[in-house]
């Protein structure tokens, strides 16, 4: 091996454990960025499975207004087709559905229930539409067709279960039309890939009554030969950063008459998955993070190593080593400890990826009621993709050090102090600004507020080391008369920035982050729980078990004398403009709070058009005033856009419409909001139990409010797990600095000791450079990170979600992040402090001959 | 007596091996007089230099110091207490002069009267520079100072809490010859000025000669 090179291996090894902790660095980086990708493609890959079990080859979908049709269409439409109507020229195949998301149970009072999708088909019409669905020719088939409540169930959910899958069985699912007993006849695979929601297959007659939807169909699925392939750079592009392009809402509608329409299903699937990107995106941001945060860990212990080694860069360029051949040989070192830190991240990260996609799932199911849990795929592009990523962002926090390691003097001694080019680092930071504003262009979305927040905190780690300086020179013209030990920590303080300014500028932006992100959680959880207070303002509320149009008769007919007012909502799915929304036709009678209870953004909840929710109202561009094209049954009512309402569940956009804009519309799920209980709580619910149909479910607001508060932690849950990972790789960079200035001080302290300092002071030393270093962190990470939460709250959560929230400011949260900060100081000093305290003069002091 | 070493040992572990480096070693020291200790590389000088400062305890054998009046045998000694009669009645001038690179002149020698707690620290540390003619150099940051210059720092620092003695351990090792001899002459006039005692570790014939007494380590058969 060339000699040169093998000189500079042997430091990596003398300096090991600062090596180490740099190669920990870069592995938590790429184990982080491996592990988001990782988890987030098993989601989305789910989705995709669980999609293609449920649409299998179909590419369109006919469906009618509150995404139902008359099964009577039906006949009608297949007479078309196969008559060569040429609207269904390219049609290959057409298949009635219905379908619904069910629970299933072994028996029907267990607690144990699975969630599954019903999906009730014509086994002859499918045929090969779907693989799951038995061939028509085939005993299962037949059976389905021919004996009522017979189903097939997939082996995993069985599984779960704990039901034999080889042997039939009474089970009992649960719907919205209430608790109904099957006959499982026979199991089917669904594959490794898809372990979350299980999937039921029935025919339509027995799906129909399962649901309570006799005459009714979900949709008639065709099979059309045109649909292309995404392109191949797409399919690359979507692999690498997963939910980076996000498709335009489908509008590719075509009107059939009738009141039906055709819709694309990729289209449709795709506005699912878009919504499910955002927060992925968000997750793949602070993936990044981490890793960025790992960067500096490495750039600082690569100059710490560079600099101790000065002297020995001038001896070798004054036996004529070139300065690229130093060059050279910094950026190889580099580059071992990047593959060596690589190798572990990939190990770790896959890893750490099992436990995130837990909690990604959980958010998604929580979030979009979307099914998320997939095994992890052995998918390479990952894997290739955060092991570069680590490789170049290793080289790159490197070029700085071996720069300068170049620049040495032959028999140089230093590096020289590289004067802070205040000039250029305010160019820097100006260019940092500039380019954070830009990225705030509209059209860039809420990927450019993501920029954007990366510029802030680019901005801090550029202006860090500066600002320490400052802190600590302002300190010392301060305490001009202090003891000369307190403006000697200060003085080390300051010249040990060469080696901690780095790892305080990671500090800067964990904390930062955390601010920033800790600010917008705490604006989000405050502007919720309002929301949610107004929105469950009502003591009591009712669901009914089915469909419904009306408000049932004998529940009517108790409500004058036991509540003052009431909110009698019947709400169905659609499609609105492209967009999946939740249509609810509200009828209000006597005392309830003014609009509903909403938090109106603009306008009012009024009779005379309808309500629509913020997320959607910005998806749509529409907002009061605008007219809104609603499908009801026939065709379409173009209804005025009378107010925009706060909402903050991500899923489909919601739709208020007053009854007495029409006549009922159709019939939906069925819900019964009580204002103002007349006598006590207990006899309301009494009554209204002995009234209302069976299946129906009375619920007390706090239950429904804990509910929803839970889904909300969960939501952050993640985030948190994310930040905490970069907190803890910047404190860990902190200890690596702290540690090496603990080494580098040991000579000094051992003269000190021998002079007759005694054995606290250099602990106290060490200790208080730690908090100084930690507090003036937090100090600049403060107006940072009220800076990342403006960009969140106003830009992020604005674009990605639409949705607007109320400011707060909570003095907690500073004071917490100045106690994390002190405390990842104090932890991070505590080890070489405790080195320091143990070691004896004569120990130190035999160091200050080997040093010199 | 200002120090009285008795029959002081000292062995280290090595490879599992215990090496003894001192044995049976005895001196006596009186105040304002000088020792110098020579011996081969390798020989102990350093360790018994080591020993008397407390910075190190013996395996055998007592060293008592009697200084303002009082009697202190290391050996008895907690940590704290040594330390804080090292502080207190010691002055180190090392090899390297080792002074605090953060800290300036002036500050290297205030250092030690503040820790001591003497009125006007800044004060006596000036005085001291100038009597070492370095009135002019006060705001100079070691790496900014000539060896010479640093060592003379270095024993400003040394007397600046007014120590019964000086330990000094190859004081001129790291000076050229001539340099080494004008700071080690303005070394002992001071201390003979102030009626100071001197134990100096050297290996340089011309240091060792003209002391009061000296001890010659060697390797015993
Ligand atoms: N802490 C220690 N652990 C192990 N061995 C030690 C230790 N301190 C000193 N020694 C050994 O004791 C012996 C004497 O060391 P010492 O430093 O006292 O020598 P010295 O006479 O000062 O030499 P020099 O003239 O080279 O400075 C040496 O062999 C050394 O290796
Ligand atoms: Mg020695």
């Amino acid at each position: 091996m060339n000699l040169l090179l093998r000189s500079h291996l042997r430091h990596l090894w003398r300096d090991r454990w600062q090596t180490l902790l740099a190669v920990f660095g870069i592995a938590i980086g790429v184990a982080v960025v491996l592990a988001v990708d990782l988890a987030n493609a098993a989601s989305r890959e789910a989705m995709r499975v669980a999609t293609q079990q449920l649409d299998g080859s179909a590419t369109h979908a006919i469906t009618g207004a509150g995404e139902r049709l008359a099964e009577s269409a039906y006949p009608a439409l297949r007479l078309s087709w196969r008559q060569g109507d040429e609207r269904f020229a390219d049609v290959r195949a057409m298949a009635p559905v219905v379908t619904a998301e069910v629970r299933l149970a072994r028996a029907p009072e267990e607690g144990e229930v699975w969630p599954m999708q019903l999906l009730g088909v014509d086994p002859v019409a499918d045929a090969g539409m779907r693989a799951t669905v038995p061939g028509p020719a085939s005993g299962a088939a037949g059976r389905l067709i021919s004996e009522p409540g017979t189903v097939l169930v997939d082996v995993a959910s069985l599984r779960r279960l704990g039901i034999d899958p080889d042997a039939e069985a009474t089970l009992w699912v649960r719907s919205a039309a209430g608790i109904r007993p099957v006959r499982m006849i026979a199991s089917f695979s669904l594959g490794e890939r898809a372990l979350g929601q299980g999937l039921m297959i029935a025919d339509i007659a027995t799906a129909q009554e399962l649901l309570d939807r006799v005459g009714w169909l979900s949709r008639i699925d065709l099979e059309r030969q045109r649909a292309a392939p995404a392109a191949g750079w797409a399919v690359l592009l979507e692999r690498l950063f997963p939910g980076l392009v996000i498709p335009p809402p489908a509008s590719d509608e075509r009107d059939l008459g009738g009141g039906l329409r055709e819709v694309s299903l990729a289209e449709q699937a795709a506005d699912t998955r878009a919504l499910a990107a955002s927060f992925q995106l968000n997750l793949a941001a602070l993936g990044l993070l981490a890793l960025l945060v790992g960067l500096f860990l490495v750039h600082g212990a690569l100059t710490h190593a560079v600099m101790r080694r000065a002297r020995s860069f001038g001896r070798l360029r004054a036996l004529g080593v070139q300065a690229a051949e130093i060059h050279r040989m910094v950026l190889a070192e580099a580059a071992v400890m990047g593959v060596l830190g690589v190798l572990a991240g990939l190990v770790i990260g896959r890893w750490l990826a099992r436990a995130l996609l837990l909690l990604v799932a959980g958010t998604l199911e929580n979030l979009y009621g979307q099914v998320a849990v997939a095994a992890l795929a052995p998918d390479p592009v990952p894997m290739v993709k955060a092991a570069s990523v680590g490789i170049m962002a290793t080289l790159l926090a490197a070029l700085p050090a071996a720069s300068r390691a170049s620049q040495v003097a032959p028999n140089g001694r230093s590096l020289g102090v590289q004067r802070a080019d205040a000039s250029r680092r305010a160019a820097l930071i100006a260019l940092l600004i500039v380019a954070g504003a830009a990225a705030l262009h509209p059209r860039l979305g809420y990927a450019g507020g993501l920029l954007a927040v990366g510029a802030v905190l680019l901005t801090a780690a550029v202006l860090t080391p500066a600002w320490m300086r400052t802190c600590l020179r302002l300190l010392l013209d301060v305490l001009k008369l202090a003891p000369l030990q307190v403006r000697l920590l200060l003085r080390d303080s300051e010249r040990g920035l060469l080696r901690s300014g780095v790892a305080a500028s990671a500090l800067v932006i964990a904390m930062a982050t955390a601010l920033g992100m800790g600010l917008m959680v705490e604006s989000f959880r405050s502007s919720v729980d309002r929301w949610l207070d107004a929105r469950l303002a009502a003591p009591l509320h009712l669901q009914f078990a089915g469909e419904h149009r009306e408000l049932p008769e004998a529940v009517a007919d108790l409500l004058p004398q036991t509540v003052r007012g009431h909110v009698f909502r019947v709400t169905w799915s659609d499609r609105v403009g492209g967009q999946p929304v939740r249509v609810s036709r509200i009828s209000v009678t006597g005392e309830v709070p003014e609009d509903l209870g909403l938090a109106m953004v603009a306008g009012r909840f009024g009779p005379q058009g309808v309500a629509i929710s913020e997320p959607l109202s910005r998806r749509l561009q529409k907002s009061v005033g605008a007219t809104l094209s609603l499908p009801v049954a026939g065709g379409a009512l173009e209804l005025p856009i009378t107010g925009v309402f706060r909402e903050y569940g991500a899923g489909p956009g919601l739709i208020l419409v007053a009854d007495g804009v029409v006549a009922p519309l159709l019939a939906g799920s069925a819900a019964l909001e009580l204002h103002g209980p007349r006598g006590d709580l207990d006899g309301v619910v009494k009554a209204l139990a002995a009234a209302a149909p069976e299946g129906a479910r009375i619920r007390h607001n706090e239950e429904l409010l804990a509910l929803a508060r839970g889904v909300f932690d969960r939501t952050f849950r993640v985030t948190s797990v994310l930040q905490a990972i970069a907190g803890a790789v910047a404190a860990f960079g902190l200890f690596a600095a702290l540690t090496a200035l603990g080494l580098e001080r040991r000579t000094q302290y051992g003269v000190l000791r021998t002079l007759g300092v005694d054995r606290r002071t250099p602990v106290l030393q060490n200790l208080g450079e730690a908090l100084l270093l930690a507090a003036a962190a937090v100090l600049l990470a403060m107006p940072l990170g009220v800076g990342v939460a403006v960009i969140l709250i106003e830009v992020v959560n604005v674009r990605a979600f639409g949705w607007s929230l109320d400011w707060q400011f909570p003095p907690w949260l500073f004071l917490q992040a100045l106690l994390i900060s002190l405390l990842a100081g104090l932890l991070a000093a505590a080890l070489p402090a405790w080195s320091l305290y143990r070691a004896t003069p004569a120990a130190l002091m035999q160091e200050v001959r080997a040093d010199a | 007596m200002l120090l009285e070493v008795q029959a002081v040992a000292r062995a280290f572990a090595q490879g599992g091996r215990r090496i003894p480096v001192l044995e049976q070693v005895s001196l006596e020291l009186a105040a304002g007089q000088r020792l110098t200790i020579t011996g081969r590389s390798g020989s102990g000088k350093s360790t018994l230099l080591n020993l008397m400062a407390g910075l190190d305890l013996p395996d055998a054998g007592r060293i008592i110091w009697q200084v303002a009046g009082r009697s202190w045998n290391l050996a008895e000694l907690d940590e704290t207490t040594r330390t804080a009669f090292r502080r207190r009645h010691l002055g180190f001038v090392f090899q390297f002069f080792n002074l605090v690179p953060t800290l300036t002149a002036l500050e290297n020698v205030a250092l030690l009267a503040e820790l001591n707690g003497l009125d006007d620290p800044f004060g006596r540390a000036r005085w001291r520079l100038q009597r070492l003619g370095l009135g002019d150099r006060e705001d100079a940051f070691p790496d900014t100072l000539s060896g010479g210059e640093q060592q003379r720092v270095a024993i400003a620092r040394a007397l600046v809490h007014e120590p019964a003695v000086i330990l000094a351990d190859e004081p001129t090792g790291n000076l050229d010859r001539e340099t080494g001899d004008a700071v080690f002459a303005q070394l002992l006039e001071v201390l003979a000025e102030e009626d100071r005692a001197l134990v100096l570790v050297t290996h340089d014939p011309e240091l060792a000669a003209g002391g009061d007494a000296e001890l010659a380590l060697g390797r015993t058969p």
